[in-house]
Order: C-alpha cells, then sequence, then structure tokens
C-alpha cells in the first residue's frame, strides 16, 4: 500500500508541473491571441526569419 | 522537400515556384495576378511621398511619444497599435509584410483577436510616417494614452485565468484526496494516508486561498472598513470559516475538513467572473475627446507651414487647415472656401458656408478644401475640450438590488449562525462551535454570487451578438430600470447622411432641370448642394448675372430664361410644407418647390411603437423643429419633441427627466456626448465600432438599432432571472443551513451540497437567458 505515497507525490509533482507549464505559456503570451497564428499558416510566401519576442 | 530547377521561376512577390502561366510586369515575375497586383501596389506605396495627416502628427511630440511606446533604445522603438480594419487572414500577410515595404519598420507582429499590431520601428523614422503609411493602405491606427491604458486592462485579464487555473488545479486535487473518505476506501483505515491527504490538501488550499480567493478577501475587508456589506462580505466569511475550521479540524485530528468545498468554491466563483469578463475585447470606452482634438497644427510663418504645439500659438497667428480637418482654434477665415461641419457641436447636420473673413469655430470639420485661419484669440486645450464634453466624471454602475440583498443576506446567516451556536451551547458546548461555523460555511452564497455575473454574461454576449456592446454587466441592471428613452433626431432616428429630395409641383422637365441645376451648381450653399446631387446627370449650362442673396437664395439668367430659387418669402410663395423647402420660379413663375426632410430610419414606426410598451419616448433634437409634424405622424406618443437645442440644454432636459425616472439617452457624435453621460444610461449609436463615443455605457451598432426594444425586453427580463435564480439558490442554502443548525453537516453533504447549487444555478440562468432570447428572436 505504500506505494500509493509513492504515486501519488509524483502525479501532483507532474500536476505541479502542468501547472507550471501553463503559466509559462500563459505569461509568453501564448493565449493572448488564438486565432493569428492559424491563419498565419496560410501565408504562402517563406516563413520568415525568427522575430524577436 | 521540391527541387527549384534553374528553368523554374521564381515570383518576386511571394517567392513561390511559378506554374506555367507566369506573370511578366516591370521586368519581374509573378505567379499570378494577384500577387503581381500587389507587388504593384507595394511598389507604388513604397515610392510615394507620405503627407502625414495633422492627427498622426502630434504621435511625434516627445510627450505623447515617451508614453505611447511600450520599449524604446537608441536605435528602435517598439509600439503596440489598434487597427479595427484588420478583418482577415490577407490583412495579417500584409501587415506582416510591412518591413518589406517601408524602410526602417524591422518586424510586424499581428494580434487578430484584439486587432493590434506590435511594430518594431528604427528610431529615425517617425512613428507619424508609420500610422500614416498604415492609414495609407487601408488600416487607419488608433494610437492614443487612452487607447493604451484600455490595454493595460486586458493584462488583468490573464491574471484572471492564471488564477483561475490555480484554483481548479488545486480543486482537482484536493477532491481526489478526499474522495477515498467519502466512498469510505479502504486506505482511509490507515491512519498515515488519512494524514497525508489531509497535509497535502492543506497544503493545496493555501495557494487557493492566498492566491486565488485573494481579490474576494481584499474586497471583502475594503467594505467593511467603509462600513458597508458588499456581497463580497459573505463570501469572505465563507471562505475564511471554511479555511479555519478545515485546518482546526484537520490539526486537532478530529476530521479531514472541507477543504474540498472551499476550493470548490474559490473555482466556481473565479470560472463566474473570468466568463464575465470574457465578453468583448475590441470596444473601447476609453478613449477620450482629447484623442480627437488636433495638439499640431501648421502654422503659416513666411507663407511655409510649420508644425507647432497648438498652445504655443499666439493670437494674430496663422493657421492652415485641410479638408476634413479639424478646426482646432476659434479665428476668421483668411483663405480657402469655407465649408464648415459643426455637426459635432451643434448636431446640425448641413455644412455652414462660411465667407471670407467670416468666424470660424474650433471643433468643425473643414468639408471643402485648404483653408487658412487667422485667430481671434489665443486658444486653450481645456476650452477646446470644454465645448465637447462638460463634464468627464466615471459613472459607476452598481446593482443596488444586488447590494441590499447581500446586506440582509448577511446579518441574517450571522444572525442564524449565533442563535444556532448559542443554543447548541446549552446542550453540548463541544458543538456550538462547529454549528456556529458550519452555518456559515454552508450559507456561503455561492450560488447567489454566481447567478447575476451568469445571467448578465450571458445577456452581454447576446447582445454583443447583436452589435449592442455595454460598459459592464451592471450596466443590464440599469437598462432594465430604464422608464424613459430620450432619442436624438439627426443620425439617431434618421439615417446619417440621408436626405430624402422630393420635387412638389408637377413633373420637373429635362429643360427645367437643366435650368435649376446650373443655378444651383453656382452656389455654394448647402441645400443648392444637395438640389445639385438630386438632379444629377445633367448638363451644366452657361448663367449670367448670377446673384447670391444671402438667408433668401439664388437668380440667375439661364438660357434667357430668369431662374430665382430660395425661400418662400423671397419668392413670395405660400409656405405649405413644414419640411425644409425650396422654392424655385421661372420667369417670376412659380412652378413648385423641392422638399429636403430627413430619411428616418426603415422601421421606425413599429421600433418606436415596440419600446412604447415598456417606456415613454421623447425626441430632443437639436436640428430645426421642420420635422416636427412629420415626426407627429409618425408617432403621436412622445411625451416631449423638442427641437433646436443646445448640447447643453439637452443635458439640463434629462437631468429634469431624472427626477422623477430613470432615462435613458440614445444618441450619436459628440454633440450629444454631455446628454449621454447626464442619462442614467447613454448609448451611442455608431455606424462602425471604431467611431468615438464619448460619456457613453454602450454602444449600438446602428445596423442593429431595430433590435433595441427588444433587448430592452431582455434587460427587463434579466432582473426576473436573478430574482428566480435567487430563490432557487436560497433553496440550497436553507437546506444547508438545515443540517448546520442540527450539527449534522459532514464534509460529503459540504461537498455534494456547494457544487451542486452553484452549477444548477449556473444551468438554470444560462437555460432561462438562451430560451428567452430565442423567444425574442435575438439569437
Amino acid at each position: 500500500m505504500k506505494i500509493l505515497a509513492m504515486l501519488i507525490s509524483l502525479s501532483l509533482i507532474l500536476a505541479i508541473g502542468f501547472l507550471y507549464a501553463f503559466f509559462r505559456a500563459m505569461k509568453s503570451g501564448q493565449f493572448d491571441d488564438l486565432e493569428s497564428p492559424a491563419m498565419r499558416v496560410l501565408d504562402l510566401k517563406k516563413p520568415k526569419t525568427k522575430k524577436s519576442k | 522537400m521540391k527541387q527549384i530547377k534553374s528553368t523554374e521561376t521564381i515570383c518576386a512577390y511571394c517567392e513561390s515556384v511559378c506554374d506555367s502561366d507566369v506573370v511578366h510586369l516591370n521586368n519581374q515575375y509573378y505567379c499570378c495576378y494577384g500577387c503581381a497586383t500587389l507587388s504593384d501596389v507595394v511598389a507604388r506605396m513604397k515610392n510615394a511621398p507620405v503627407d502625414i495627416a495633422l492627427k498622426y502628427k502630434q504621435l511625434d511630440l516627445p510627450e505623447s511619444f515617451n508614453e505611447l511606446v511600450d520599449y524604446q533604445n537608441d536605435k528602435q522603438y517598439k509600439i503596440a497599435i489598434s487597427l479595427p480594419a484588420i478583418h482577415c487572414s490577407s490583412c495579417i500577410e500584409l501587415l506582416e509584410d510591412l518591413p518589406s515595404f517601408m524602410n526602417g519598420v524591422l518586424s510586424c507582429n499581428v494580434n487578430f483577436e484584439q486587432r493590434r499590431c506590435t511594430v518594431s520601428i528604427r528610431k529615425n523614422v517617425p512613428l507619424s510616417a508609420v500610422a500614416q503609411l498604415l492609414d495609407d493602405i487601408g488600416y487607419p491606427p488608433q494610437i492614443s494614452v487612452s487607447q493604451k491604458r484600455n490595454d493595460a486592462e486586458k493584462a488583468i485579464n490573464r491574471t484572471n485565468l492564471l488564477k483561475l487555473a490555480v484554483a481548479g488545479f488545486c480543486f482537482g486535487n484536493i477532491m481526489l484526496f478526499s474522495l477515498p473518505h467519502y466512498f469510505g476506501l479502504g486506505v482511509t483505515n490507515q491512519l498515515f494516508f488519512t494524514r497525508l491527504f489531509s497535509v497535502l490538501s492543506m497544503v493545496l488550499s493555501l495557494p487557493v486561498v492566498a492566491y486565488a480567493g485573494r481579490d474576494y478577501l481584499t474586497s471583502a475587508y475594503k467594505a467593511l472598513s467603509a462600513g458597508k456589506l458588499h456581497i463580497n462580505v459573505p463570501i469572505a466569511i465563507g471562505i475564511l470559516s471554511l479555511f479555519g475550521w478545515s485546518f482546526y479540524e484537520i490539526l486537532s485530528g478530529a476530521g479531514i475538513g472541507y477543504l474540498d468545498s472551499l476550493a470548490g468554491l474559490i473555482f466556481f466563483l473565479l470560472i463566474g467572473k473570468w466568463f464575465q469578463h470574457k465578453v468583448y475585447d475590441h470596444v473601447s470606452y476609453h478613449r477620450n475627446v482629447q484623442d480627437f482634438i488636433p495638439l499640431v497644427v501648421r502654422k503659416l510663418v513666411h507663407q511655409q507651414e510649420e508644425w507647432v504645439r497648438i498652445d504655443s500659438l499666439e493670437k494674430g497667428d496663422i493657421v492652415r487647415v485641410k479638408n476634413e480637418e479639424i478646426i482646432p482654434v476659434n479665428g476668421i477665415l483668411l483663405k480657402g472656401i469655407g465649408r464648415v461641419d459643426y455637426a459635432f457641436i451643434t448636431g446640425e447636420s448641413v455644412p455652414e458656408p462660411v465667407q471670407h473673413l467670416g468666424a470660424v469655430y474650433a471643433g468643425g470639420c473643414q468639408k471643402s478644401g485648404e483653408l487658412d485661419i487667422q485667430l481671434s484669440e489665443k486658444p486653450s486645450i481645456e476650452k477646446l475640450w470644454s465645448t465637447w464634453s462638460t463634464n468627464s466624471e466615471v459613472k459607476e454602475f452598481r446593482n443596488s438590488w444586488l447590494d441590499a440583498i447581500s446586506h440582509y443576506f448577511t446579518l441574517g446567516v450571522l444572525a442564524i449562525a449565533l442563535v444556532a451556536g448559542a443554543v447548541w451551547g446549552f446542550i453540548d458546548m463541544s458543538k456550538a462551535i462547529f454549528v456556529f461555523s458550519a452555518v456559515l460555511i454552508v450559507a456561503c452564497p455561492c450560488a447567489l454570487a454566481l447567478s447575476a455575473p451568469f445571467t448578465y454574461g450571458n445577456i452581454l454576449r447576446v447582445f454583443s451578438k447583436n452589435n449592442f456592446f455595454l460598459k459592464n454587466a451592471n450596466a443590464i441592471f440599469t437598462l432594465g430600470e430604464i422608464q424613459h428613452i430620450v432619442l436624438d433626431k439627426t443620425g439617431t432616428m434618421t439615417e446619417k447622411e440621408a436626405l430624402l429630395v422630393s420635387f412638389e409641383g408637377g413633373e420637373l422637365t429635362a429643360m427645367d432641370k437643366q435650368l435649376i441645376a446650373a443655378v444651383t451648381n453656382q452656389s455654394t450653399h448647402p441645400l443648392s448642394s444637395i438640389i445639385t446631387h438630386y438632379l444629377k446627370g445633367v448638363d451644366f449650362l452657361p448663367t449670367r448675372h448670377f446673384k447670391e442673396e444671402q438667408g433668401k437664395g439664388v437668380e440667375a439668367t439661364v438660357g434667357g430664361k430668369f431662374i430665382k430659387i430660395g425661400s418662400s418669402s423671397w419668392l413670395n410663395a405660400a409656405n405649405t410644407s413644414k419640411a425644409t423647402s425650396v422654392y424655385v420660379s421661372i420667369d417670376e413663375e412659380l412652378i413648385g418647390h423641392f422638399r429636403i426632410q430627413a430619411k428616418y430610419r426603415t422601421g421606425l414606426e413599429t421600433i418606436l411603437n415596440r419600446l412604447s410598451t415598456m417606456v415613454s419616448l421623447s425626441v430632443l433634437s437639436g436640428d430645426t423643429d421642420g420635422e416636427k409634424s412629420a415626426l407627429h405622424h409618425l408617432f403621436p406618443g412622445f411625451k416631449m419633441l423638442k427641437f433646436k437645442l443646445k448640447p447643453a440644454q439637452k443635458a439640463q432636459l434629462i437631468s429634469e427627466l431624472q427626477t422623477q425616472e430613470k432615462v435613458m439617452m440614445i444618441g450619436d457624435g459628440l454633440n450629444d456626448s454631455a446628454a449621454i453621460q447626464r442619462g442614467d444610461m447613454g448609448v451611442a449609436l455608431t455606424e462602425n465600432l471604431n467611431g468615438f463615443y464619448p460619456g457613453s455605457d454602450a454602444v449600438l451598432l446602428s445596423d442593429s438599432f431595430e433590435q433595441l426594444p427588444e433587448m430592452v425586453a431582455l434587460a427587463k427580463y434579466a432582473k426576473k432571472i436573478v430574482r428566480w435564480s435567487f430563490l432557487f439558490s436560497l433553496m440550497y442554502n436553507v437546506t444547508g443551513v438545515g443540517f448546520a443548525v442540527l450539527g449534522l453537516l459532514t464534509p460529503v453533504i459540504a461537498a455534494i451540497l456547494m457544487p451542486l447549487s452553484s452549477i444548477s444555478v449556473v444551468i438554470l440562468v444560462t437555460v432561462l437567458v438562451r430560451l428567452k432570447s430565442q423567444k425574442l428572436n435575438l439569437i
């Protein structure tokens, strides 16, 4: 049964990892604009050089 | 990967490999006509000299520039620019291509959802040039300090989402740790696991209260220290008693506490908040009059134009105003044809002709070419602003009913908790504190707190689908209480810039038309231009002896005939029409008159009739009373029908009405801004959402004017929905308090009752709003 304790702590760490990832994504502005990246795919031109953040 | 052969042609614009049909233009090869055309347009744009408009020039002033840019160093600066005209993916493509057709633009990144683009620009390129370029390619930018403040507000939304994520995460995990207890699974028999789960729940509950739920605690604290009972006060009491009691229970080893209910409660509350904030991003209420008045002007020094700040001008200076620009100063006209549209100030829709050396006033918009104006006084920016906005206090919508409810609710719950605790004190002292906090826990008005945001949030969504955008959710409550709607005439009830011209007095022959047009074409009077426009398509004959009598009319000899066009008194005609009329005589013989009428919105009559079943209606207009009888005929039930009102008088009349009723003002443009602001609720009617609506609490797109009665009805119904859902959630509270008072509230019951009440209230109000909106044909 003690194995449960380990599993629980692992799952919690994993979940915190996801939460952290969400924070990172949110802070970097990934959720600010959910539409334009999809439209940018249709841009026929060559992909531009990486823009400054 | 496709190998590009040397024989294949690469499109000079889109850089893809061309198929067989190569388009050849200006020594370049393109894969299609689209690319060729775009490239041509772009090339022209590159070479065209940029004539920077007045309104953009002021962006270069160091004061505004430093406040506008997001970031700057010695080499470049970065700024976020609102471009409401962004429409589809092609716009993104074009705008992100900006660096390729303007030197000095380093990068451009479009945010489609917010209709904004972030541009990095080299320091030597002025912001005004970029703004003008964007305008030239069809994306008039909205750059202003107030706009920027508005964007800062959106950042708060981001924080709300983070809080929601934290609350959701903790809620889910705490729930997992609590479930084994509820279902009596084997693990809970072991002390180790009970301890582990409890401690983990405690740890997870800390961020929920300290981070996610902090706003509720602080706002409750603020309300209390101001001596008020806000809806957040009972919520905060609930949160704190849940938190406190759970910690006590766990630490004393008495049980597992109610932490799952606590996390769930905050999670649901935050969902409600997020939902309410989500509704719209693209309407800005934060633009001020200041954004629309030119701060820099073209001063003429030795016949040379020079850009100067408006407050550095002195009396006697000469400024140049170009076509369609707003006149920034009071002065006299030195050069140019003055046709000034004072619609912003007076509401009169027809531009006013100004003679040489005549006076022009700040705030008017020049409509026919360049003007030179000599200042008759030193301009003051403050005075200029006050022309438009009499006061700029911000109206705050309060849901007085909700506040009253939470007042009694809090007191009631506290009383029940105290009484129950005291009674238990006689029976079993150890249970008294438990019962006291159990009542506070279960009575937490989360369902109450959710019903209003969700009802209003849903209605806001319905409204925005119908192009009616309210400033905030509580405005719906105010809208539902409105008893009197005051309408402006020009531009509100009538269609903007549409005039109905008709000739009365028999059919005009082609010859007559030519004769009349020949004369009116000579005159700069607005009514003449309207008639000329009406008679369009005829040849203009040469005229002789042309004479224009100020305020009377025009006369001339055309083709041997003497034509007189003007007012009824000047032509000795009987004035039979109430509407604006222009009489015509040929060889001293009256042949009839032109009737010039405003064109009312289609279906105005039914709209007014439907509105009048809910509210009383009035019309306050700045125009002449030429339309009075027509309006009266259209809808006889107006309570008040007044004309020739100045903006301040409109506001005054509204204040008078407000002593008895709740008044909503619907108007357009700047001339109504004082009245719009004065009303309990001010609605700006606008042709497009990029416009300007000072002081308004709501913006209605004029195409959706027809739906206004239904939307008012829905707002009135909203109050009913909120009441019903209050009653509904009160049932849960009564049940819960019943358990609590009897000392039977277990974590299981709390964990079931609290989310259930929240979710069922949310579902109830959503369904009710949807049903009603469908019935009203709003969705």
